[in-house]
């Protein structure tokens, strides 16, 4: 009987993934000082399953990534031009390592999983855990799934002393989730689910400034955060072309004021005896919290400011493309992404001007051995 | 309309997409059988998105914006900027 989601045994293997990620430049005209070349990064990932015997499996994930380029740094008020952007002026460079080991036992009808990770980079510095379980029916139609994580993070920013950031801070990570899947018919299913996030500690971004009536100073804002996003996935199967329509959404929400709405969908159409092609598009709009701004003119009483670029109302469109070759006991993936974010795109709420919007470019590519 | 209206709209504007959409999905339902499930087991009609794929998507996504989660719990976090 068809599993809805995966209760049967992944496939042994091994896999390799390189991912670089090109931030377009920032232009001339939004340029206060600094680098206009924002960031590269290069991503190695290993992956790797064993089924120890038909109950258990043990997955493996390993990543490095190395990143180099400028970054925002703060945004100066000019009333001929409007906002401009002030660049960091060294050229930033870090590493990331990470590992991640979960375990996973099938039962009649139901998997657990437990998995820990940790990731560190010269100033940053994360220790997580989580459980995921799901149960499907005895008539294999539905299948709730739920899970909860923790993460233990210490930021220790570079030239802390240097630049009056902070010396040595944590910050704390609570989610919790819960979720359903159905089948809709012979050629549908349907998946939704909620996850709550509880932040606590330094949330701030330590090496990002802002220009506060007319004094520049350390980003602020408050020390908690709580989240929820809700996610909802829909499948058809498309029996004239083979092929599947994927549509995503999340509407997402926090106590700071952002929200935001992702729309994703792709096209997934087998091509020949081996090959699949998966255009795709995503379109995400997200409202500023309270204390976003590019600038403030006057001090605002609660003590929080931030223009964070990240945080602003804006709007971003990503097209991609995804072709897998999948042979007997290999497979290629390679996947291509540009996005392109503006204040424009946004759909809800008043965009203020923001000079640092990201556009990227985005290409991956994976080999899978089976063993 | 203020702007505080106008925020407290597109916020329920939001929120009611996706409610709408399950609503009318899961309306739908009907029995299905076990041997009617073969399109469902292709594929192209998973439910779960590559793990190493959707792996470095959603870093990167949440490096890059202010939202984060999706329908399992969330992993470790980074210092990205």
């Amino acid at each position: 009987m068809q599993d809805l989601l995966a209760l049967e045994a992944p496939d042994e293997g091994i896999s390799y993934q390189f991912t670089r990620y090109d931030e377009a430049p920032l232009p001339a005209d939004k340029l206060a000082f600094g680098s206009p070349e924002r960031y590269s990064v290069t991503s190695q990932q290993l992956h790797w399953v064993k089924n120890p015997d038909d109950s258990y499996s043990l997955t493996v994930d390993g990543l490095y990534e190395s990143m180099s380029g400028s970054s925002p740094w703060y945004v100066i008020p000019d009333p001929e031009t409007g906002p401009l952007q002030a660049m960091s002026g060294a050229t930033i460079r870090d590493r990331r390592r990470q590992i991640d080991v979960s375990v996973s036992r099938r039962g009649d009808r139901y998997t657990h999983t437990g998995a820990l990770g940790y990731s560190s980079e010269d100033d940053y510095e994360a220790v997580y855990g989580s459980y995921a379980g799901q149960k499907e029916s005895t008539d294999a139609l539905n299948t709730v799934t739920w899970g909860a994580s923790y993460s233990h993070d210490v930021i220790e920013p570079t030239d802390a002393e240097l630049y009056g950031r902070v010396q040595r801070v944590t910050k704390q990570r609570f989610s919790a989730s819960a979720g359903y899947a159905r089948i809709i018919n012979p050629d549908s299913v349907i998946q939704t689910g909620i996850v709550l996030t509880q932040l606590s500690g330094y949330l701030s971004d330590p090496y990002k400034l802002v220009w506060v009536d007319g004094l520049v100073v350390n980003d602020s804002r408050p020390d908690r955060r709580f989240t929820w996003a809700w996610t909802t996935r829909f499948r058809q199967y498309l029996e004239r072309s083979r092929a599947a329509l994927h549509l995503d959404g999340r509407y997402f929400g926090d106590d700071w004021g952002i929200r935001s709405l992702t729309l994703d969908m792709a096209w997934r159409q087998p091509a020949g005896e081996d090959w699949e092609v998966a255009p795709g598009i995503r379109y995400y709009t997200q409202v500023a919290p309270d204390f976003y701004g590019p600038v403030f003119d006057h001090v605002p009483i609660d003590g929080f400011w931030s223009s964070d670029y990240r945080l602003a109302t804006y709007g971003a469109v990503s097209y991609r493309l995804n072709a897998v070759l999948r042979k007997e006991t290999w497979s290629l993936s390679l996947f291509a992404e540009y996005y392109d974010s503006k204040t424009g795109l946004a759909l809800f709420g008043t965009p203020r001007d923001t000079p640092a919007l990201v556009d990227f470019w985005r290409f991956t590519a994976r080999l899978t051995i089976d063993l | 309309m203020t702007s505080k209206h106008c925020s407290h709209h597109a916020k329920s504007i939001m929120l009611l997409t996706p409610i709408c959409l399950a609503t009318l999905v899961l309306g739908a339902c009907a029995p299905v059988q076990p041997w009617q499930r073969g399109h469902l087991a292709l594929d192209v009609m998973a439910l779960d998105e590559d793990p190493m794929l959707a792996s470095i998507n959603q870093h990167i996504y949440e490096s890059k914006e202010a939202s984060s989660g999706s329908i399992s719990p969330a992993g470790g976090g980074c210092g990205c900027n």
